[in-house]
């Protein structure tokens, strides 16, 4: 049935209502906000004390820690080396679920490297994994839940570029989509402390080949920058440094920075993350780092962040390397700004809903061969598939 | 035998078929070539090359209006992505056990055949054969360009006459034309406006 769009239309002044009130509120607080970050814009240790102290508070305060360029810096894009060597990497998988007759997890990566400058055509790289059968439905936890699947596609990708660093041609830049850290999905909490030592063995094996890896975030949606601003004011009353007192409202670093960062391919001062309560997560050369990068045109704007670990982020011409590749990669894309490496890494490893029906009818022929039994496809998905149909 | 390949059959029917092949693959084949699909020991289809499609998606739109377009990226998407080029092939006859015929293959090639383009030997062999019987083919489909198409392919197949001593070929070729198109008049003129240019 197609949604009630009469019922939509009744509610839809409210909602707008309601937006603009929002949008008012954010714009009062984005002056407050850029105020400060100009007038604290050579204050660094200042403000990094500040957040020092509001972390001894709040061990789990999430926000920025200036490093050493100013709050308000809008440093401009250098010319692209003659050649320089990119890899981007993407996953996508199939998750196992109670509701097909075998339950099966694949894991699908693709990479695509360019060496920019050669002339020469791109190499496809391509790895599918059908996850052993005893990690896909365990006698303790059930099926593996979709966050942990997640996870180990993940932590695959970065293994993917750190097997591959030694041979790349250098300078090489690695890049992935997305946080550069490994999102932490609360029910399979169980495995992480073991994924994350696999996952700082790859980020350390980068390094020591001397590549470049940075995550890229597109149209972020994070306060890191407007949080770490948020305490300045609260000291200032007296009120003592303070993580934990309620917002009004929220706004983005993106709408922070749109008018600092005015020319395509300016970006903004370097940031490091306050650390999560984790001891891994204290080696300082894999602390994370940020900055946000202006890859829009001439009138029209548009922002990332583009995440990178400490050993990079102390480099400055291997900021400026890092800069002006996402540059010319997003122009490729012309009017959507995006790394066109990454885009195609996608596309290279993306599943499709046809190949998903191949890979279970592969398994379930292979079952029926060996005299395994196979289950039946539930009621459920069974009706799912011909809506499906009907619909296609 | 042996020669160019130009790529392999995506789909067919009787009376033609469809080639699917990479962009480095495009440079050989030409319209109004003929191809020829080989099926089995004795047995092969031929045909002539109607149509070449170049099909775009949503990322090739996207590139085409982009002023920072990197050679590597074009070279990406020409050699490794999977959008082929599609070359549609009028059938014009066979040959089975070594004799060439003018009617319609019995059976078309198969999925993923190989298609190779018909040396100029081959050409001269197959439009030698008969009293130009497969030009009843070529004229059927008026929705195709016919009158280029039979310049095109006379240019190609005349040329081939002349090279095995056949000179009054392309002569023969135009008085059949005459002939099939006697009662169509303006297709007739268009037909051969067109092959005074070849």
């Amino acid at each position: 049935m197609p949604i009630n769009l009469i019922d939509i239309q009744k509610t839809l002044s409210t909602f707008s209502e309601q937006a603009r009130e929002v949008f008012q509120q954010v714009n009062g607080h984005l002056s407050t906000l850029e105020e400060t970050l100009n007038a604290y814009a050579a204050e660094l240790d200042l403000v990094k004390q500040i957040v020092a102290q509001a972390n001894e508070g709040d061990p789990r305060l999430r926000c920025a820690i200036p490093v050493d360029e100013p709050l308000n810096a809008a440093i401009p894009v250098e010319e692209m080396p003659a050649r320089v060597t990119l890899l981007a990497v993407d996953g996508s998988q199939i998750n196992p679920s109670r509701h097909t007759r075998v339950p099966f997890c694949v894991i699908n990566i693709g990479g695509v490297e360019m060496e920019r400058g050669s002339g020469l055509t791109p190499k496809i790289h391509q790895e599918t994994q059908l996850l052993d059968y005893v990690e896909t439905v365990s006698a303790s936890a059930g099926i593996l839940t979709e966050g942990a699947v997640a996870l180990k596609r993940d932590l695959r990708e970065r293994e993917f570029l750190a097997e591959r660093a030694e041979k790349l041609t250098k300078p090489a830049v690695t890049m992935v989509d997305g946080p550069l850290e490994l999102y932490r999905d609360p029910q399979s909490a169980a495995g992480f402390e073991a994924i994350e030592e696999k996952f700082s063995l790859a980020l350390d094996r980068l390094r020591l080949a001397d590549v470049i890896t940075l995550g890229y975030v597109d149209k972020p949606g994070s306060d890191l920058c407007v949080r770490m601003l948020e305490l300045i004011p609260r000291t200032q009353e007296g009120s003592g440094v303070s993580s934990k007192t309620a917002r009004a409202v929220r706004v983005l670093d993106s709408l922070l920075f749109s008018p600092v960062l005015k020319d395509p391919g300016d970006r903004s001062a370097i940031f490091a993350l306050t650390s999560a309560p984790s001891p891994r997560r204290h080696q300082e050369h894999q602390r994370l780092h940020f900055f946000y990068l202006n890859v829009g045109s001439p009138g029209q704007q548009h922002l990332a962040r583009v995440e990178v670990p400490a050993w990079v982020a102390k480099d400055k011409a291997k900021l400026a390397l890092i800069q002006a590749v996402l540059l010319d990669q997003t122009r490729i894309l012309g009017s959507q700004p995006y790394p066109y490496l990454i885009h195609r890494a996608h596309e290279v490893a993306l599943v499709s809903m046809n190949e998903h029906q191949q890979v279970e009818e592969f398994i379930v022929r292979e079952f029926i061969r060996a005299g395994i039994p196979v289950g039946e496809l539930s009621p459920k998905q069974a009706l799912k598939n011909l809506s499906e149909r009907k619909q296609g | 035998m042996s020669g160019i390949e130009i790529g392999r059959l995506l789909r067919s029917d009787t009376t033609g078929f469809v080639v699917g092949c990479t962009f480095e693959q495009v440079y050989e084949p030409a319209f109004g070539a003929m191809v020829r699909a080989p099926f089995a020991e004795d047995y092969q289809i031929y045909g002539l090359i109607h149509d070449i499609r170049i099909d775009d998606d949503g990322l090739v739109r996207q590139m085409s209006l982009s002023e920072g377009l990197a050679d590597e990226a074009l070279l990406d998407v020409r050699g490794n992505r999977t959008v082929p080029v599609e070359i549609g092939v009028l059938a014009l006859g066979y040959e089975e056990g070594g004799r060439i015929s003018h009617l319609l293959p019995p059976r078309p090639p198969l999925s993923l055949d190989v298609i190779y383009l018909c040396t100029p030997a081959e050409v001269a062999r197959f439009t030698a054969a008969g009293r130009f019987g497969y030009f009843r083919h070529i004229l059927r489909d008026r929705a195709k360009p016919v009158e280029e198409l039979l310049a095109a392919h006379l240019r190609q197949a005349g040329a081939a006459q002349v090279d095995t001593g056949n000179a009054g070929w392309t002569e023969g070729a135009a008085q059949e034309l005459i002939a099939l198109l006697r009662d169509d008049y303006p297709v007739l003129m268009n037909v051969l406006g067109a092959v005074n240019e070849v």
